[in-house]
């Protein structure tokens, strides 16, 4: 189901057709009926009341219809007025053939009209007799004022055509008119002359004021200048009015919309006419661009953003994008020691704007000396065979890959990655901090700013780098494992060795211990009594450890034995 | 239903300019009219035929002014018709009525929702600008333009955009989140690759500049400073790239995020992004979490946004092609499970080591401990017969005695012997010594 949407025109003819309905009915029917009624009861109260006010009022009611007359003639004109101007304008938007025959129509009845002034009244004698003073035909006054109908139309096409000619024709009619006025028919001489003056000056004032709306901007200048580029667009006359869009490429960001030569102001271009530009040709800018703007000799500088409005020869030559512009790239490298790696970098930047901010009110900041010297300095780039400008966004692409490369040549590979610095900033920051300084100091001059930047992480360039490596720090691994297992094994030792030596200890502090419980219960501390105890002392061991007889070996045995029978 | 109140508005603007000048042409031609006409004969129906001839030569008489007020119009239409690249001259005449006298309707409208233009049955409306209505739902924000400048900012509602006012930029007020995977390399240069989680969101704190803030009664509060920070804080990039603009949220993943993360991935070493290096720090990856959340919050702010939170998955070895991942992950993942299986070797030497330390009590190295007292303490007394050709008491004693004194300088024992046994196996020794006398002198004894 379609949406019912009010459009402007059918809205007002309906609303014209209702008013004149209204008016129709209410004066042709409603009033008439309204004073009949009125003044029947009254008569009728008079009559029986004897309200002697009751006639003059009755009078005055008989009085309205015709009273109003002028005012209702005037309204319901009025709202025929309206409706036409609606008609016609959807005619001319929509079926223009249609709209072609109905003007027509509608001049042939107004220049009728015109003619129904001319009726009546003769050419007084001594008019006639200077026509023929001066050697003039007996002009006569339908032709005159056929001439100064024509006349009434031509002055708007003629102050479009050549302001200059059209206020010289308006000088000039004053005496046909006022000829016409003298042969007697001086009706249809007043009447073309309201209708010449009120078309010339409301068609002026009219178009001065609808070219106010057809450009964004504000300001008095700007009504002048699109008032003087509608006309030249009218007449095919105009230089080219360009839109600028947000394409991607440089050629897809304007778009010539109204065609149009950028010679056009000088008549000794066209072969055929006189006629020249008197307008500007016009540039729409979004508040995110500018456009640089040449004559094809001379370099006109950076306009905008908003309206900007070109002039003889004046073309766009580049947009400039207002907003930061990334670029990310790949750079490769050798390092101090030769191995090659390879890194993302990524510079955003803009043209300056002299620290400026971007703030409500205001187009996107930018300095007009900062656009000029950046749009100079884009380098013609020589690739294969082929030559070709590049843009300013790109440069800092340019500029950046060698002083990248100078950058990371005195670092050593290893030192890109410092793994055993303890403290300070790492070394990508260093190498990115130096890289922004010297690009922005070199893309300042250029009129370009860096609102940013840095490197991604410093890759070798043959990914094998990697593995090896990964296989440094394998070993530091593997030793560090051994290290542990190492360690591992020593703590086992020391432990094997604390009980060999916890057993050792015991077994000495108990012979110790019992020689000397020897000594001191003997008088005389006896060689052969400590030999006797020791050998006591290994019985008693062995029969408590029966293991330890098998382990000890047999030589130790039989000199224990020995020593036994030498002790007696 | 059409606003009365707009169509008044309308009405009212029409009237006054292009009402009025056709009024005043009328009066004129009716001034005109009476003034130069022949009077109608005085009859009832000549009256009504009077009046009608009157009214059309009063209208008559204003027909140029009525061809002048059409020709304009379509002259200009002609001229926004092909400027602004309407679809037909209506289309351009609608647009220039709309600019000159405002809408009648709400029509045309743009419905701004989900961070995006959803809805604009006039394309002129979105690309030349008002008077538009602009509708902009509960998720979103708006900066709008005019004549080459930027003009508001406008939080979710209803508005009514001026003439040539278009939306500029839209920024999606709700919740952004991304995973990113952001690579970057240890500090001994290994490859490895994070799982970052981001959420953020367009801020509702004041900045600055003290615009108005919008927290109650909204969905998503913001502030419209940093909607309009947010706006301008886009960046182009290269015309061939998927991302042709880099919006706000770009910006942060994109941009911020991977740059601070990769740097503070770069101080670390391999090891130290699984465990800490030392056993009363921090665990890793919650320090990478903090230290990274505290950088992006101080950056995030720079595009009016604010961070929600932040988590990191894993963090893989990993290089950018498949190939190398593969190798890399091989080497450091055979390598750390060697070294868990040498921590568990340790583990259990330690442990075996601890049992046995335990059955040493009764165990053989216990055995053998002593046993190798025994040895030592008979080849000593063996060599001293060996030595001495003869087996004599008091030097076997002696020995004996001597022995144990030259073990209990071991270095192991030493520790676990009271601290004086040294000197009473030197007084025992002595007491043998003196106790006894010589050999011969022991035999004459005894």
């Amino acid at each position: 189901m379609t949406r019912f949407r009010l459009k402007v025109i059918p809205f007002y003819i309906s609303l014209s057709l209702f008013g004149l309905s209204i008016l129709l009915v209410g004066y042709n029917l409603f009033l008439p009926v309204l004073v009949v009624i009125i003044t029947a009861y009254l008569n009728m109260f008079a009559a029986l009341f004897s309200w002697d006010w009751s006639k003059s009022v009755v009078e005055w009611l008989l009085g309205l219809q015709p009273a109003l007359l002028v005012p209702y003639e005037i309204l319901v004109s009025w709202l025929i007025a309206c409706l036409l101007v609606c008609v016609l304008l959807y005619l001319w938007l929509k079926l223009r053939t249609v709209a072609i025959i109905v003007t027509l129509l509608l001049t042939v009845v107004w220049v009728v009209l015109v003619f129904g002034y001319a009726r009546g009244g003769v050419m007084p004698e001594s008019v006639a007799r200077v026509l023929r003073l001066c050697l003039l035909p007996l002009i006569s006054p339908e032709i005159m004022i056929a001439f100064l109908v024509i006349a009434v139309p031509g002055l708007p096409v003629l102050w479009l055509l050549e302001p200059f000619y059209a206020r010289a024709a308006l000088m000039l009619l004053v005496f046909p008119w006022i000829l016409l006025i003298v042969m007697g028919k001086y009706q249809a001489g007043i009447a073309i002359l309201l209708a010449a003056v009120a078309t010339y000056v409301i068609f002026r004032r009219a178009l001065l004021i609808a070219s106010g709306y057809l450009l964004p901007s504000d300001g008095k200048s700007v009504r002048r200048k699109a008032l003087s580029f509608l006309r030249d667009f009218t007449l095919g006359v105009n230089y080219p009015a360009c839109v600028v869009v947000s394409g991607l490429y440089e050629e897809d960001r304007v778009e010539e919309r109204i065609r149009g030569n950028v010679f056009a102001g000088d008549p000794r271009d066209y072969e055929d006419s006189d006629i020249s530009a008197i307008g500007p040709g016009i540039i729409i800018c979004d508040c995110d661009h500018a456009v640089a703007i040449t004559s094809g000799t001379k370099f006109k500088g950076v306009k905008g953003p908003g309206v900007v409005f070109t002039g003889y020869a004046e073309r766009a030559k580049q947009i400039i994008d207002l907003r930061p512009q990334l670029r990310t790239f790949h750079v490769q490298a050798l390092t101090k020691d030769g191995v090659k790696i390879k890194t993302l970098v990524f510079v955003p930047c803009k043209i300056d704007s002299r620290g400026r901010q971007s703030a409500l009110g205001e187009p996107l900041p930018y300095n007009k000396s900062a656009a000029f010297r950046a749009f100079q300095a884009q380098p013609v780039e020589h690739e294969s065979d082929e030559a070709k400008q590049v843009a300013w966004e790109e440069m800092p692409r340019r500029l950046a890959i060698p002083i990248l490369q100078d950058i990371i040549s005195k670092y050593a590979f290893d030192d890109l990655y410092a793994p055993y610095r303890l403290s300070g900033s790492l070394p990508r920051a260093e190498i990115a901090n130096e890289f922004i300084g010297r690009l922005s100091s070199e893309l300042e001059p250029l009129g370009i700013r860096l609102v940013g930047g840095g490197i991604s992480d410093l890759q070798p360039a043959d990914p094998e780098v990697y593995v090896k490596r990964a296989g440094s720090w394998q070993k530091e691994w593997e030793h560090e494992i051994a290290l542990r297992q190492a360690a591992g094994q020593a703590a086992w030792l020391r432990t094997v060795e604390r009980a060999q030596a916890e057993a050792q200890a015991d077994l000495i502090l108990e012979l110790g211990r019992q020689l000397e419980e020897l000594s001191m219960t003997s008088i005389g501390f006896r060689p052969k009594q400590a030999l006797d105890l020791l050998a006591r002392f290994l019985d008693e061991l062995m029969k408590q450890q029966p293991t330890l007889r098998e382990v000890v070996p047999g030589e130790t045995l039989q000199a224990l034995t020995d020593i036994r029978k030498a002790v007696g | 239903m059409p606003n009365p109140k707009r169509l008044l508005a309308h009405i009212w603007r029409t009237l006054r300019t292009v009402g009025v000048t056709l009024f005043i042409a009328v009066v004129l031609g009716c001034a005109v009219e009476k003034w130069l006409s022949s009077p109608v004969p005085d009859s009832e129906q000549g009256a009504s035929a009077g009046s009608v001839s009157s009214v059309i030569a009063i209208a008559g008489m204003a027909l140029p002014v009525v061809g002048v007020l059409v020709a304009v119009p379509v002259l200009a239409s002609r001229l926004v018709h092909k400027l602004y690249d309407a679809e037909d001259l209506d289309e351009a005449h609608t647009m220039l009525n709309r600019v000159a006298f405002g809408q009648l309707t709400a029509h045309p409208f743009i419905v701004v929702s989900a961070g995006r233009i959803s809805l604009a049955r006039d394309p002129l409306s979105v690309a030349v600008g008002g008077p538009t209505t602009l509708i902009v739902y509960d998720d979103s924000a708006v900066v709008t333009e005019q004549y080459g400048c930027l003009k508001q900012v406008l939080g979710p509602g209803f508005y009514r955009l001026g003439r040539f006012e278009k939306v500029w930029e839209i920024i999606d007020l709700r919740p952004q989140h991304e995973t990113l995977d952001v690579f970057a390399l240890t500090k001994e240069g290994i490859p490895v690759c994070c799982k970052a989680d981001i959420w953020l969101q367009i801020d509702e704190k004041p900045g600055e500049l003290g615009w108005p803030v919008h927290v109650e009664g909204v969905l998503y509060p913001y502030s419209e400073e940093a909607v309009f920070k947010a706006a301008v804080s886009k960046w182009v990039r290269e015309p061939n790239h998927p991302e042709h603009h880099r919006t706000w949220v770009g910006r942060v993943m994109g941009g911020y995020a991977e740059g601070v993360l990769r740097n503070i991935l770069a101080e670390y070493r391999l090891d130290w992004l699984v465990a800490p290096p030392q056993p009363e720090q921090k665990y890793p990856r919650e320090e990478i979490r903090e230290r990274f959340e505290k950088e992006m919050q101080a950056r995030v702010s720079k595009v009016g946004a604010k961070l929600l939170s932040v988590k990191l998955n894993s963090i893989d070895v990993r290089a950018r092609d498949d190939t190398t991942t593969e190798q890399l992950s091989e080497i450091v993942s055979q390598q750390w499970i060697d070294g868990w299986y040498a921590e568990w070797e340790n583990r259990a030497i330690e442990l075996r080591a601890e049992k046995e330390a335990t059955l040493l009590q009764t165990d053989m190295v216990r055995t053998r401990a002593q046993v190798d007292v025994i040895i030592r303490i008979m080849e000593s007394l063996q060599a001293t017969i060996a030595s001495k050709g003869s087996v004599e008491p008091y030097i076997l004693a002696v020995r004996l005695v001597e022995s144990l004194r030259w073990m209990s300088f071991n270095a192991f024992t030493r520790e676990l012997l009271p601290v004086d046994t040294e000197q009473r196996l030197k007084r025992l020794q002595e007491r043998l010594e003196s106790g006894t006398g010589e050999p011969q002198e022991q035999e004459k004894g005894s």
